[in-house]
């Protein structure tokens, strides 16, 4: 089961939070690397939208932050 | 010579290899993955999983040398941005504790100097995220002593 929490996403290796989706969207620091789209076959619980892979480039953070793709499809 | 040839039950299923008799179970080889992400570590356990070989989880460089203490490991596919420990120094490490095997280095990005530490050490291969992923594909039987 994917976590879903108060804030939208937690860096995993510095621990910064963005609240929302456009904290995260308009921080200068996370750059957007490319989408992975994960097969049915080895799915297994992972976003059937695939994800966004983005780079959180802040001081000596460097990591990898992967991000459900349906989290940034524009509200209704 | 390490014994590393048996089967893990850390991640418990493997695509397409339902058929396959007890004595080729013992044959399936382990890739131990460190990646600190959640989901990008569980979608590269399935990818190498549907490959039919047996992924070892890990989320930090700490986990990665308890997970493979006992030396079961027959290769390393490693994220190098991992915290106190980079995935340079865990290859490092891993080999000072006797595991000599093929080692593949990933990121979204890698400055000069990480690629020449990474070079200075003889990584296998250095793959970019997410966009090599696709490369797994060669890389893994390539670098397993398999028929691709």
């Amino acid at each position: 089961m994917l976590n879903e929490s108060a804030h939208f996403k937690r860096c995993t290796l510095c621990a910064m939070e963005w609240p929302t989706r456009d904290d995260f969207l308009n921080d200068p620091d996370t750059t957007f690397d490319g989408y992975l789209y994960v097969k049915d076959r080895i799915r297994r619980g992972l976003p059937v939208d695939g994800l966004l892979i983005f780079t959180h480039r802040s001081g000596q953070c460097g990591t990898t932050l992967a991000i459900s793709a349906s989290r940034f499809k524009q509200d209704e | 010579m390490l014994p590393n040839r048996r089967l893990s039950k850390s991640y418990g299923f493997h695509v397409g290899t339902s058929a396959i008799c007890a004595g080729q179970m013992d044959m399936i080889k382990r890739v131990l993955v460190v990646e600190d992400d959640d989901l990008f570590r569980k979608s590269v356990c399935g990818f190498v999983s549907a490959m039919g070989y047996d992924p070892i989880p890990a989320e930090s460089a700490e986990q990665a040398l308890g997970q493979s203490s006992n030396g079961l490991i027959d290769l390393i596919l490693t994220d190098f941005q991992l915290g106190k420990m980079n995935g340079i120094d865990l290859i490092v490490e891993l080999r000072r504790s006797g595991i000599n095997v093929p080692t593949i280095l990933m990121s979204g990005f890698l400055s000069d100097d990480v690629r020449q530490r990474a070079t200075d050490i003889s990584v296998s291969a250095i793959i970019r995220k997410p966009t090599d992923l696709g490369k797994l594909q060669d890389l893994l039987p390539n670098l397993l002593g398999e028929m691709v």
